[in-house]
C-alpha cells in the first residue's frame, strides 16, 4: 500500500471505521505475524500473539501520532507484547538459566569472528552451523540479530541480568564459530 | 587502556557499551589496529549472521506453501484416484502370464495379498469398487471442504479453491460414466446410453445412441450410431460411420470416417481415410503416414504426413506438410493451398482441381536453423516461459531453487545421482506399466518425471545465475535477474552448434541431481537439525 493511502486508512481506522481497520489489519498482519514468530519461535504462539497485538493496536490508535509511520509503531507494540510473553514463559519454565558470569573465553581458544570472504560462496555452512546450535543459543542470537532487541530488552524477556545476556550472546557466537570451522573442515576433506 | 577482551569487543560491536566505555574504546581503537580489526570483523559477522537468520526464518515460514502443498496433494490424490478408477474399470485385473511367477514366490507375501485382493475385487463385481470409490470420493470432498474452511482462516484459500474445483471437475464425470467390456461388445441399434460410455474389448460395435462421450479401448471398433459428445478412441482399427455431435480424437493404425463429425477431427494414425460420404464439420488435423481425403472438410485441413491424397472438398485452407502431396480432380480448396515439401516436384496438383485462394508452395530444406528468425522467437518464448516458471517456483516453494545447491554433496555426486535419475525412472515406469495394475502409477510417475526433467534446466540456471552475480538478496524479487541471466546462458549453451546436445545432457543430469539433493535435504526438515546436534 502506498504511503498516502496508508495514512488515509490509518486516519479512518482511528475514527473507528471497522472496514478501515480490517484493511490495516490485512496490510500489517504478515509483518506482525512474522515478527511474532521470530520472537516466540513458534507459529502457533505467533498466531495467538498477533491477534492480541492487533487488539492492542486498535486500542492504542487513539494515542497514535499520525505523523509517524504506522509500521514501526505497530512493531513496537508487538515487541512489547512478545517480551511480556517470553518473560511469563520463562518464569514458568525457567528455560534460560543464568550463565556462569565468569565465562571469558581465553583468546587462544576463541575462534576469530567469521570471515565474510570465506563464507561468501558457502552461506549454507552458516545456516547448517546455526541449525547445530542448541535451541537456546539460537534463540538468543535471533532475538538480538533478527528481532533487533537491545541487551536490556532481551534481559527483560529472559529474566536475566544484562551482563548475563552479553555472556550468552558471546558464548552462542563462539559455539557458532566452532561449528562453522568444523563444518569447513568436513567439507574440504 | 588494555586491548579489548572478547566479551568487551562483542558488547562494543553490538553498540551496547555504556557511553563512558564507548569513549574509552574509541580512543583505544584509534591506536590499536588489532582491536580495530577485531571490531570490524565482529560487525561483518553480525551482518552475515543476520542474513543467515533471516534466510532460515524465511525458509521456516509457514508461507502460502502449506496451503498450496495441501491443495496440490489433494489434487494429485484426486487425480490419481480418478485415473486409478478408470484404469480399474478398463482393464480386468489379471496378472499377465509372464508375471504369474510372482505369486508363487516364497517371500512374495505382499504381492500375494495385492493380487488376491485384486482377484477378490474382480470376482465380486463392480459393486465393491463402486462402494469404495463412493467412499473415497466422499472422503476427498469432505477433506476438501475441511481444508478449505481451514485455509479460509489462513487467508490463502483462493488457490485451494481453484484446486478443489479442478479436483471436483475431475471427479464428476467419472460418476456419470458407463463402462462395458467383453470380447465382443455391441450397443444395439435401438439402444440409447444416457451417460458417457467407456468400452474395452476386442471387437466393439456401437449401433445405438450415446448421449455423452464415447471412449474406446479396443482392437476393432465400428461406430454406426449417433454419439452426441466426443469420440475418443485408442484402437487398432476404427470406422466412424455414424454421426458425432462433438469432436473425434482417434489414435489408431487405420481410421476411416464415413459418417460425420459436427466439430473437429484430430487423428493420429498410420492410414487415415475420409471417405466420399464422410464429412468433418470443422477442421481436420491429421498426423498420419498416409492421408486420403475424398469427403468434405468444412473448414481447414491440416496434414502432417508422408503422403496426402485429396480428392474431396476443403472449405477453407489446406495446409500440408509432407513428402508427397497430391490433389486430384474433383478436389476443391475454398481457401489457400499451403504446402511444405522437400522438393517442388513432390507436389502434384492435377487437372480439374479448383483452388479459390492463393497457392503457396514452400520447399523445406534442412536449413540452418540459426538463420531463421522463428528459431530465435521460439527460443525467446521458451526462455520467458522457463523464467516465469522459475519465478513461480521461487514464489511457491521458497528455498527450492536457492536450496538446491547448498549442502555437502559435491558437484560430481550430484551429476552421478542425476544420471541415475535420468536412466532409472523410465525403466522402472515401463516395468510398473507392464503389470497393468500399475498403469495409473506409471502415468503419474511419468508425468512427474517429465516435469522434473523440464525443471532441471531452471535449477542449473539458478545455480549459474547465483554463481555469477554472487549472493542473492532474499525474496523473490532479488532472484529475477540472476535467474534470467542463468537461463539465458543455459539456452545459449544448449543451442550451441556441435556441443549443444552434450551440454543439454549435462544440464539435465546436473539439474536432476540438484532436484534430488533439494528433495533429500528438505524432506526430513524437522529431523535433520536435531540429529545433527551433538
Amino acid at each position: 500500500m502506498e504511503q498516502g493511502r496508508l495514512s488515509a486508512v490509518v486516519d479512518r481506522a482511528r475514527s473507528g471505521e471497522a472496514v478501515a481497520f480490517s484493511e490495516l489489519y490485512r496490510h500489517l498482519r504478515p509483518r506482525i505475524l512474522g515478527f511474532c514468530r521470530q520472537m516466540l519461535g513458534s507459529t502457533t504462539a505467533a498466531e495467538d500473539a498477533s491477534s492480541e497485538v492487533f487488539m492492542r493496536i486498535q486500542r492504542a490508535l487513539g494515542d497514535y501520532d499520525a505523523t509517524r509511520p504506522i509500521e514501526p509503531y505497530a512493531l513496537t507494540i508487538a515487541k512489547r507484547y512478545c517480551i511480556d510473553c517470553l518473560r511469563r514463559e520463562n518464569v514458568e519454565h525457567r528455560v534460560f538459566q543464568p550463565p556462569d558470569e565468569t565465562f571469558e573465553p581465553a583468546d587462544a581458544v576463541t575462534p576469530s569472528p567469521l570471515d565474510a570472504v570465506l563464507l561468501a560462496e558457502r552461506r549454507h555452512l552458516l545456516r547448517d552451523a546455526l541449525r547445530r546450535l542448541p535451541e537456546r543459543s539460537r534463540r538468543v542470537l535471533s532475538l538480538r540479530y533478527l528481532c533487533e532487541l537491545s541487551y536490556d530488552e532481551i534481559a527483560e524477556a529472559l529474566g536475566l541480568g544484562r551482563n548475563h545476556v552479553a555472556v550468552l550472546i558471546l558464548r552462542a557466537k563462539v559455539e557458532l564459530r566452532q561449528h562453522v570451522e568444523s563444518l569447513m573442515k568436513e567439507t574440504s576433506r | 587502556m588494555k586491548c579489548l577482551s572478547p566479551l568487551a569487543a562483542s558488547i562494543f560491536a553490538d553498540g551496547e557499551a555504556g557511553s563512558a566505555e564507548t569513549a574509552a574504546v574509541n580512543t583505544h581503537l584509534a591506536e590499536c589496529s588489532r582491536c580495530r580489526e577485531l571490531v570490524d570483523a565482529l560487525r561483518g559477522e553480525t551482518v552475515l549472521l543476520t542474513d543467515a537468520l533471516r534466510e532460515m526464518d524465511q525458509a521456516a515460514a509457514p508461507s502460502r506453501m502449506t496451503g498450496l502443498s495441501s491443495g496440490l496433494t489433494l489434487f494429485l490424490v484426486t487425480a490419481g484416484l480418478l485415473v486409478a478408477r478408470l484404469a480399474w474399470q478398463s482393464f480386468s485385473l489379471e496378472t499377465p502370464a509372464e508375471f504369474q511367477w510372482i505369486n508363487s514366490m516364497g517371500n512374495g507375501s505382499w504381492w500375494q495379498v495385492l493380487f488376491s485382493f485384486g482377484f477378490y475385487l474382480r470376482d465380486n463385481g463392480t459393486e465393491i469398487v463402486k462402494m469404495i470409490t463412493t467412499i473415497v470420493v466422499f472422503a476427498v470432498i469432505a477433506l476438501l471442504f475441511v481444508s478449505t474452511t481451514w485455509l479460509m482462516r489462513r487467508r490463502s484459500f483462493d488457490r485451494l479453491v481453484l484446486f478443489s474445483f479442478l479436483a471436483c471437475v475431475l471427479v464428476m464425470p467419472a460418476s456419470a460414466m458407463e463402462h462395458r467390456k467383453g470380447q465382443i461388445v455391441t450397443v444395439g441399434a435401438g439402444e440409447t446410453i444416457q451417460d458417457s460410455l467407456v468400452v474395452t474389448g476386442e471387437t466393439v460395435n456401437v449401433d445405438g445412441n450415446v448421449e455423452g462421450d464415447l471412449i474406446l479401448f479396443c482392437r476393432q471398433a465400428t461406430v454406426r450410431g449417433k454419439v452426441q459428445g466426443n469420440v475418443i478412441s485408442f484402437t487398432r482399427n476404427v470406422q466412424l460411420e455414424g454421426e458425432v455431435g462433438g469432436s473425434a480424437f482417434t489414435f489408431a493404425q487405420w481410421v476411416t470416417l464415413r459418417g460425420q463429425t459436427s466439430r473437429n477431427w484430430f487423428a493420429f494414425a498410420q492410414y487415415l481415410s475420409l471417405l466420399s460420404d464422410g464429412r468433418v464439420g470443422s477442421n481436420l488435423t491429421a498426423f498420419a503416414s498416409d492421408v486420403d481425403v475424398q469427403g468434405t472438410v468444412t473448414q481447414d485441413l491440416n496434414t502432417f504426413s508422408d503422403s496426402a491424397n485429396v480428392r474431396g472438398s476443403v472449405g477453407r485452407n489446406f495446409t500440408a506438410h509432407g513428402d508427397r502431396i497430391t490433389l486430384a480432380a474433383p478436389a476443391r480448396v475454398g481457401g489457400d493451398l499451403v504446402t511444405y515439401t522437400h522438393r517442388p516436384d513432390r507436389l502434384d496438383v492435377q487437372q480439374g482441381v479448383t483452388i479459390e485462394g492463393k497457392r503457396e508452395a514452400h520447399e523445406v530444406k534442412h536449413p540452418n536453423r540459426y538463420a531463421r528468425p522463428g528459431f530465435y522467437i521460439f527460443q525467446a518464448g521458451q526462455l520467458a516461459a522457463a523464467w516465469i516458471i522459475g519465478m513461480l517456483l521461487m514464489w511457491l516453494v521458497p528455498g527450492m531453487l536457492a536450496g538446491a545447491f547448498d549442502g555437502g554433496a559435491s558437484l560430481w555426486r550430484r551429476i552421478g545421482v542425476g544420471f541415475l535419475l535420468l536412466i532409472v525412472p523410465p525403466v522402472a515406469i515401463i516395468i510398473v506399466a507392464i503389470t497393468l495394475v500399475g498403469i495409473p502409477l506409471a502415468l503419474i510417475a511419468l508425468v512427474l518425471w517429465l516435469i522434473i526433467l523440464y525443471l532441471a534446466k531452471i535449477f542449473v540456471a539458478a545455480l549459474l545465475g547465483r554463481a555469477l552475480l554472487g549472493p542473492i538478496r532474499p525474496g523473490v524479487g532479488g532472484f529475477s535477474v540472476p535467474l534470467f541471466i542463468g537461463l539465458l546462458l543455459v539456452f545459449i549453451a544448449v543451442n550451441a552448434p556441435f556441443v549443444g546436445g552434450l551440454v543439454r545432457l549435462g544440464v539435465v543430469v546436473l539439474g536432476l541431481g540438484m532436484a534430488f539433493e533439494w528433495l533429500r535435504r528438505s524432506w526430513p526438515r524437522g529431523v535433520a537439525p536435531a540429529a545433527a546436534q551433538p
